[in-house]
């Protein structure tokens, strides 16, 4: 089923600003990325340098990015950088060669372009080269469909303000005599594609994040916080600060726990380290993953290992109180609509794939799971697949982390998880190890600070044995870094999950 | 990458490509220089910039400035279908400025003398702002200025054999029918080169050219019933080599013998019993020791981990208070000595000058079981002074510094890693001989916490009886104690024996972001410049074997 504005959009060559000519801005005014006029610029030159006839298409990823990180409560190293990731792709004979550069002058690109028309020579065409052959538009959504996530608050946090308010974090930590290293980074990003048969996409966004870990001199205690968001002026970080030290001071004598099955609060950042690895590449929510087999097995929405092709899609997987979408417009974790360029899902020839709004689990019951465009147009006839962004708002409860607290026994109460690696496909069954913070609860209060323990658990099963769930909350996402900075924010909510299984101990704080 | 993001068979290669230098214009039509290297000779050539982004740098008030550039050539090859697809060339000018004790860094992909001027002064200023900071003070100590060229050795530059050489070598592969054939979906090769400057206010100005290539070559088991069963060619992990990598492989020689291999694999298979939990004597092959020194004590003895420096990213190291810790504590029995190198041929890490223009020289980290050094750069060095002084040492980087481009900020990174063998050519039989009751363990891949303080230990493994290898264990891993498992080392493998780690990102180019977590990578922009460890087999008593798919 098509939407109405998808049938607009394939009427029409392409979305975008065509009538924007390029034009050459001046220097000063320059973004500090490859601005849309830039583009252009580039797939013009390109298509004046091209010898051999067929078309010239242009995958670009530019970006600025400044930073500030200090340890032991000084700035101790920093950046101001930019990159691109240009990839000149020339199509002659339906054969396509492709060579991917970062620099932009006319020198580069003609020998970028002669080396493609040179590797397009040898490639034989392809089923591959016709789809593209075809002017296939991409496949846009229209502007209301599409977030701005360009904040000025973010583009402009220069050197300056970077340093001083590193400056300023790092001193609340010294005025406690306490150790903490953290790390500011803003970055802006644009991303386009272009080609000569009038194809046009361009987009720009910012990212901004903050990361504390506040430790103690004698090295037995560490407390972290952290966020990022597209506008730096949504971030706390003084407030962020004040959590890591807190946690830092009140767990300088940790006790020894044993390992063992307990209930466990995880707080929103826990859960978002526990439950993102679903949402990861090879996470599991693949269509195809859950279809047929691969090396690692059937992936954990099969309905029998044995019965190839039948998915539990439609069943119940999870709590009935629990519903993951994504929807890049949603106003608490708003993401780029796109995914542009050479990710490991968008092949050469789909340099560009589209987020819808989806229900992944709708109140426990798993409703879709992932397919690329390229796998809808070759495998089941349209022009639109179900992309996995990573991004996911978990839906939860209306309790607080203290209601929580207060309503167990006895229990643990974890901060975050570290290393958390994959065991079992099938089962989701991973190993990490608790990190920055881990509590003892007993009789409805913290009574103790604990020693790190290692935990092997399975996502599915922790999911299906919710006690309790707290209010969502957005939590820091490592989106990557560089041209293949990937936003893909989340909300959580914090969970109680019983017989929650820690296997060992261990004294790394 | 050891070898369990192999698991990740399904990552989507980028086609094979192929970048090689001829000049694609042929020189009588000779007006327009197109081949690549011209990208970066061209004028104003890189000597010019370097040093007209110091003399700036220094204008503009910095104590200390360097400049890095580098140009990076990288192209892989998938055995599916004469598959042309991408190549990858960049370019990165990075330049580094100190102004009382604190650094700026900018860099930026090419430019003229104006652009990398004002590049200088920017760094320079963001240093400026950073010292409004605490007191904060860098020694960098006298180094001898770095001066000259050097290319590591290699014997075929894998970017001057022409494209259609490859692609026939790669039919020629895919056409052996004689014993095992290629599975074409998951095999594959990539070459990297770099070309780096490196220029300092103190007058160095080096240029070295380093190579790393690797290759992932699946092969099918002829028994049809066992599809999807696959083997890996051997030799072929990433090493500093040319093309000769995979002439040298005898890869058809290989595949002729790959029967034998997957028979064995076979008979392993239907014997397979379940790993019982208990503690065992292990025999480790010189691969899992490999794996086991990088992740453990090659990672805790980074300078910056241990002072926590790294806290807020890939975390800290149980080796955490030098100055009392060098050359008193035993982390590990007599046997264990660690050499770090950035010099042994074929190795990943391998250089004539590190990031800062320091001759990197081989020192011990671990020396007869005790603690003997720290990996350094040039700032850190002086952080362990008390220490030299009091040993009689040079207060000197250990050459440390490195960047996996221009791009990004200099910072310690690991060198290669050596753990030594045994003075006598002990083979693994004869390790195995004096088992009376353990287990083995092949291709093992080592995973630390955050402090590298525990860990786990997998890979194939088997049981050992009356000092003879028995029947393969399924399920089983090493849960351990760093320290415990490094002073249970009881005997060691001579040179025969010794297995390599290589650790590199390249294998996985776009993608290896969502692989971090099977990389010790380090900093905020995380890096990962690739290196190598070798060690010898060993025998280790009294360690764990867990059951990791039993929960609690």
């Amino acid at each position: 089923m098509l939407h109405d504005h998808e049938r607009a959009l394939r009427s029409s060559v392409s979305y975008g600003r065509l009538d924007q000519a390029p034009h050459q801005a001046q220097p000063q005014q320059r973004p500090r990325f490859l601005s849309e006029a830039d583009c252009h610029d580039i797939l013009n030159r390109l298509h004046r340098l091209a010898t051999g006839g067929g078309f010239t298409a242009v995958t670009i990823l530019s970006y600025w990015s400044g930073n500030v990180r200090w340890g032991r409560n000084q700035i101790n190293t920093t950046g101001e950088v930019s990159d691109n990731w240009i990839e000149i792709q020339r199509m002659i004979d339906g054969a396509l060669g492709s060579v991917t550069v970062n620099e932009t002058t006319d020198a580069v690109l003609l020998a970028g372009a002669r080396q493609a028309e040179r590797l397009a020579a040898l490639k034989p065409a392809s089923r591959d080269a016709e789809i593209l052959e075809g002017r296939r538009p991409f496949d846009l959504v229209s502007p209301a469909e599409t977030p701005s996530l360009f904040s000025e608050a973010t583009y402009q946090l220069d050197a300056n303000q970077r340093a001083k308010a590193a400056i300023a974090l790092a001193q609340r930590a010294s005025a406690a005599s306490m150790l903490s290293s953290g790390y500011i980074e803003v970055s802006a990003h644009s991303r386009a594609c272009i080609d000569t048969t009038g194809r046009t996409f361009y987009d720009a966004f910012t990212r901004a994040q903050y990361s504390v870990t506040v430790r103690n001199p004698a090295g037995t205690s560490s407390g972290w916080a952290g966020t990022d968001h597209h506008d730096w002026s949504k971030i706390d970080p003084d407030t962020l600060t004040g959590i890591a030290l807190d946690k830092c001071l009140k767990s300088q004598n940790p006790v020894r726990i044993e390992p063992g099955r307990y209930t466990t609060i995880l707080e929103p950042q826990a859960v978002y380290d526990f439950v993102s690895n679903l949402f990861k590449s090879w996470g599991g929510m693949d269509l195809a993953d859950n279809l047929v087999p691969t090396t690692r097995g059937i992936g954990p929405f099969n309905r029998d290992p044995r019965l190839p092709g039948y998915t539990r899609l439609g069943e119940k997987v999870i709590d009935e109180r629990i519903t993951i979408s994504a929807d890049p417009m949603d106003p608490e974790m708003s993401f780029p609509a796109y995914e542009v360029g050479p990710g490991w899902r968008a092949p050469d020839l789909f340099p560009l794939d589209t987020y819808r709004k989806v229900t992944w689990i709708d109140r426990g019951v798993l409703t879709h799971l992932a397919y690329s465009r390229e796998e809808a147009i070759n495998e089941h006839d349209r022009n639109t697949g179900i992309l996995n962004s990573g991004a996911f708002h978990m839906t939860g409860g209306t309790m607080t982390l203290d209601e929580m607290i207060a309503t167990t026994k006895r229990g643990l109460l974890v901060t975050r998880f570290d290393q958390l690696q994959e065991l079992h496909f099938t089962s989701q069954l991973y190993r990490g190890y608790t990190r920055d913070g881990l509590w003892l609860i007993e009789n409805g209060k913290i009574s103790k600070a604990a020693k790190n323990l290692a935990c092997t658990e399975s996502i599915l099963f922790a999911l299906n044995n919710v006690e309790q769930l707290g209010v969502p909350k957005r939590i820091f996402q490592d989106a990557g870094f560089g041209v293949f900075t990937i936003p893909a924010p989340a909300v959580v909510p914090p969970l109680k999950i019983r017989d929650f299984s820690f296997t060992a101990l261990t004294d790394a704080v | 990458m050891t070898h369990s993001a192999a698991a990740f068979g399904m990552v989507r290669w980028g086609a094979a490509y192929d970048m090689h230098h001829t000049p694609v214009m042929n020189s009588q039509e000779g007006a327009v220089p197109v081949a690549v290297p011209d990208i970066v000779v061209r004028s104003p050539t890189w000597e010019t910039l370097a040093r007209h982004a110091i003399a700036a740098a220094q204008h503009a008030g910095a104590q200390y400035a360097d400049v890095r550039l580098t140009h990076t050539l990288f192209q892989s090859f998938s055995f599916l279908g004469p598959n042309v697809g991408k190549s990858k060339e960049t370019i990165g000018i990075g330049i580094r400025a100190l102004v009382n004790g604190y650094w700026g860094f900018t860099a930026t992909p090419g430019g003229d003398i104006a652009d990398i001027e004002g590049l200088a002064r920017a760094a320079v200023a963001q240093a400026k702002v950073n010292a409004q900071g605490p007191r904060r003070t860098v020694e960098l100590g006298t180094i001898p200025p770095a001066v000259g060229h050097w290319t590591i050795p290699i014997a075929i530059d894998p970017f001057t054999v022409p494209i259609e050489e490859k692609l026939a070598m790669m039919r020629y592969w895919l056409s052996l029918r004689a014993g095992c054939s290629i599975n074409a979906m998951f095999s594959r090769f990539y070459f990297v080169r770099w070309e780096e400057l490196v220029a300092t206010s103190e007058g160095a100005l080096c240029t070295q050219t380093r190579h790393e290539g690797g290759a992932s070559i699946a092969v099918n088991d002829p028994d049809l019933r066992r599809m999807g069963s696959t083997l890996k060619i051997r030799g072929v992990t990433p090493q500093a080599k040319g093309w000769e990598l995979l002439l040298d492989a005898d890869i058809p020689g290989q595949l002729a013998g790959m029967s034998a291999r997957f028979a064995q694999q076979k008979q392993d298979e239907e014997r397979a019993k379940p790993a019982q939990v208990g503690r065992y004597t292990v025999v480790c092959d010189g691969a899992t020791m490999a794996s086991l020194t990088d992740r453990s004590l090659g990672i805790a003895t980074q300078l910056d981990r241990a002072l926590g420096y790294e806290a807020n990213a890939s975390g800290t190291s149980f080796l955490n208070d030098p100055l009392t810790m060098l050359g008193t504590l035993q982390i590990g029995s007599p046997l264990v000595t660690v050499t770090a190198n950035r010099s042994a041929p074929g190795q990943l890490a391998t250089v004539k000058w590190d990031a800062e223009g320091v001759e990197p020289q081989d020192f011990p980290l671990v020396k007869a079981g005790v603690l003997a050094d720290y990996q350094t750069t040039r700032e850190q060095a002086a952080w362990l002074a008390p220490f030299y002084h009091k040993s009689g040492l040079p207060v000197r980087s250990r050459g440390c510094a490195a960047t996996e481009s221009a791009l990004l900020i200099p910072m310690q990174h690991s060198p290669n890693l050596a753990l030594a063998h045994g003075a006598d050519d002990v083979g693994l039989d004869a390790l195995i001989a004096s088992v009376p009751d353990g287990v083995l363990i092949r291709d093992g891949h080592a995973s630390c916490d955050f402090m590298a303080r525990s860990g786990t230990l997998s890979g194939t493994m088997y049981e050992i009886r009356n000092g003879r290898i028995g029947r393969m264990l399924t399920g089983g891993t090493i849960l351990f104690d760093t320290m415990e498992l490094w002073k249970n080392v009881s005997a060691l493998g001579g040179p025969s024996t010794v297995g390599t780690s290589a650790t590199t990102r390249w294998p996985y180019e776009t993608v290896w972001l969502q692989l971090t977590k099977e990389y010790p990578v380090k900093g905020q922009p995380p890096q990962l410049p690739s290196y190598t460890t070798q060690a010898p087999a060993a025998t280790i008593d009294k360690q764990a074997v867990i059951n990791l798919l039993r929960k609690a």
